[in-house]
């Protein structure tokens, strides 16, 4: 609804100024006009702007975590964890599944070396959601669409290869532009849909595949 | 920024609201009441991010473009040039 009310405003303030300047005794409407019409410009690029710098600025923080990747060595592939099995809903980057993360733990050592555990935009969309119902399709709705309105409907299907989540109308900011965090964690819908697949199925869940075509997004976790 | 918007535009509707009122139908007043409120309200609604400051100086440049222009037009009337 916000994004319809600045353009909304443009064109009422458009039909209001053409008015004060065709009807010669409404003239002082014109005044009404180009108010309405700058607050609509206001209204609909305000939170765009906003967002845009927002996320830039938070992009330091995904650059040092691009760097704690590269510095550790460990090919960009996480796997989520809930929070029954770490503590807190984290992911982990590391060569292979780890069978246990260590509480508190920042970087710790596999069999197939070092791992690194982040939080990422899912877990904080995990704190945001609150409480999830036990379903995967109506906890995705309830938080992806509901609560964080990143996407417009959601549809989940159970296959041999794993899980396959396909959205429509797809409205998610991008975080972390080329950085290597993003082949990592996935995209912001992407991270959010493997944060809480990994909780409501209460086992770790690694994002296999995730494709965009125009507004629609297709995650396959495993 | 939505408090500092709202006014503007309550300001806006009660000045046109009351140029009506006194039967003012002059372009210049109105534009000129139309340039006061706007950089009256400047203040309280920045800042504004980068494209978003440019396009509301953009605007009240053009609003105050137009009021200079319909001063200068008066004050030439007033010195009989």
């Amino acid at each position: 609804m916000q994004n319809d009310l600045g353009p909304s405003l443009i064109v009422l303030g458009v039909a209001i100024s053409v008015l004060a300047l065709v009807q010669p005794n409404l003239a002082p409407l014109l005044a009404l006009g180009l108010a309405v019409l700058t607050t609509g410009l206001l209204t609909a690029w305000e939170p765009a702007a906003r967002e845009r710098v927002l996320s830039k600025l938070g992009e330091a923080g995904w650059e040092n975590a691009s760097a704690l990747i590269q510095t550790a060595g460990v090919p960009p592939k996480a796997y989520y964890f809930p929070s029954s099995l770490a503590g807190r809903p984290i992911a982990v980057v590391a060569a292979e599944r780890p069978e246990a993360v260590p509480r508190d733990a920042l970087i710790f050592k596999t069999k197939a070396g070092p791992a690194v555990v982040l939080s990422t935009p899912g877990t904080k969309a995990l704190e945001l959601c609150g409480e999830l119902p036990g379903d995967l399709a109506e906890a995705l709705r309830g938080c992806v669409v509901n609560v964080l309105g990143l996407a417009r409907s959601v549809s989940v299907a159970e296959r041999p290869d794993g899980v396959v989540v396909e959205y429509r109308g797809i409205s998610a900011p991008d975080l972390y532009g080329r950085l290597l965090v993003r082949p990592a964690l996935g995209g912001v819908v992407a991270s959010a849909t493997a944060a809480v697949a990994a909780e409501v199925l209460k086992k770790p869940v690694e994002i296999v595949e995730e494709s965009s075509h125009g507004k629609a997004l297709r995650v396959v976790l495993r | 920024m939505k408090t500092a918007l709202t006014a503007y535009l309550v300001l806006s509707g009660v000045a046109a609201a009351f140029l009506i009122y006194l039967k003012v139908h002059g372009i210049d007043v109105v534009t000129s009441v139309a340039t006061l409120l706007f950089w009256v309200s400047t203040p309280f609604l920045r800042p504004l991010p980068r494209p978003l400051n440019i396009v509301h100086t953009a605007v009240g440049v053009v609003l105050l473009v137009a009021f200079a222009y319909f001063a200068a037009l008066r004050i030439l009337a007033v010195l009989k040039i």
